[in-house]
């Protein structure tokens, strides 16, 4: 029989009544979307595990202080910590990313579905994934805000509207105009190698 | 008759965000339409690709994290 899932809700109930593995199971269960949400906005690993921590520990602070009044909604609350977090390191270290625009040629999605186990297939796919980590930091910070939101993190438009204070249009045709441009940076990257 | 689909409902549709007549609305005009069509195959397939990407952190920063809730609990007991 399967075990059944636990709510987060119950999770931080249980947790708060002292049971630690309960803050354990949370963790386990969102750190790689809150992480990788994380990396991609400060884009840096090392400031990134920096963030994750104090994430986690401004929530373990907020739990025990009472502060914490959302019960459902425990990941878009954690990943509105880690967001406010990163967006003041950003601005400590005045990182702004910049656009790349514009090119024609081939469309590199249509070379994806090729899976072969060659050696020379993991170097590409390595670098592909480089690649990839690359534009999406190319991407105005907007843009890409609402890209890792939407995609990394698995929020809704409406829970990003929210988070950001814009509106829910905005953000859509935000996550829009990401996803053109990463479509025009990989195109033109193709269009180089060849 | 289909109505006017935009290239940000087809981004909805690819996220999950639309409901069930929306979505037959968007499945009809992708059906009219192939420039709608292919958009939004050109999105499921930017979203496999960004699937790719998935960051673990490294095991001692949750260790820290489990330590801290641990030296906080019992500093509140």
């Amino acid at each position: 029989m399967q075990k059944p899932i636990i709510s987060d809700g119950a999770l931080l109930k249980v947790y708060l009544e002292g049971n630690e593995s309960a803050l354990e199971t949370l963790v386990k269960r969102h750190k790689s979307r809150i992480f990788t949400s994380i990396y991609l906005l400060v884009n840096d690993r090392y400031l990134a595990e920096d963030i994750f921590q104090e994430t986690f520990i401004k929530i373990i602070h907020c739990l025990r202080t009472g502060k914490y009044k959302h019960e459902d909604k425990f990941l878009p609350w954690a990943l509105r910590i880690a967001r406010n977090l990163s967006i003041d390191s950003i601005r400590q270290k005045g990182r702004m990313p910049c656009i790349v625009t514009d090119s024609e040629g081939n469309d590199i999605f249509s070379f994806l579905n090729i899976k072969e186990d060659s050696r020379e297939q993991i170097v590409i796919e390595r670098e592909e994934h480089a690649s990839l980590h690359h534009f999406i930091n190319q991407l105005p910070a907007e843009q890409k805000e609402v890209l890792v939101l939407r995609h990394y993190a698995d929020l809704s438009f409406k829970e990003i509207a929210e988070m950001t204070g814009n509106n829910i249009n905005t953000c859509i045709g935000r996550m829009h105009y990401a996803l053109i441009n990463l479509r025009k940076m990989m195109q033109k990257s193709v269009v180089y190698v060849k | 008759m289909t109505q006017n689909i935009t290239q940000e409902q087809l981004i909805l549709l690819a996220y999950g965000e639309l409901n069930a007549e929306e979505r037959k609305m968007a499945e009809d005009a992708m059906n009219a339409n192939p420039d709608l069509w292919n958009f939004y195959q050109s999105v499921l397939q930017s979203k496999q690709l960004l699937n790719t990407i998935k960051e673990e952190p490294h095991p001692t920063s949750v260790a820290i994290i489990s330590e801290h809730s641990h030296d906080s609990h019992t500093e509140a007991v």
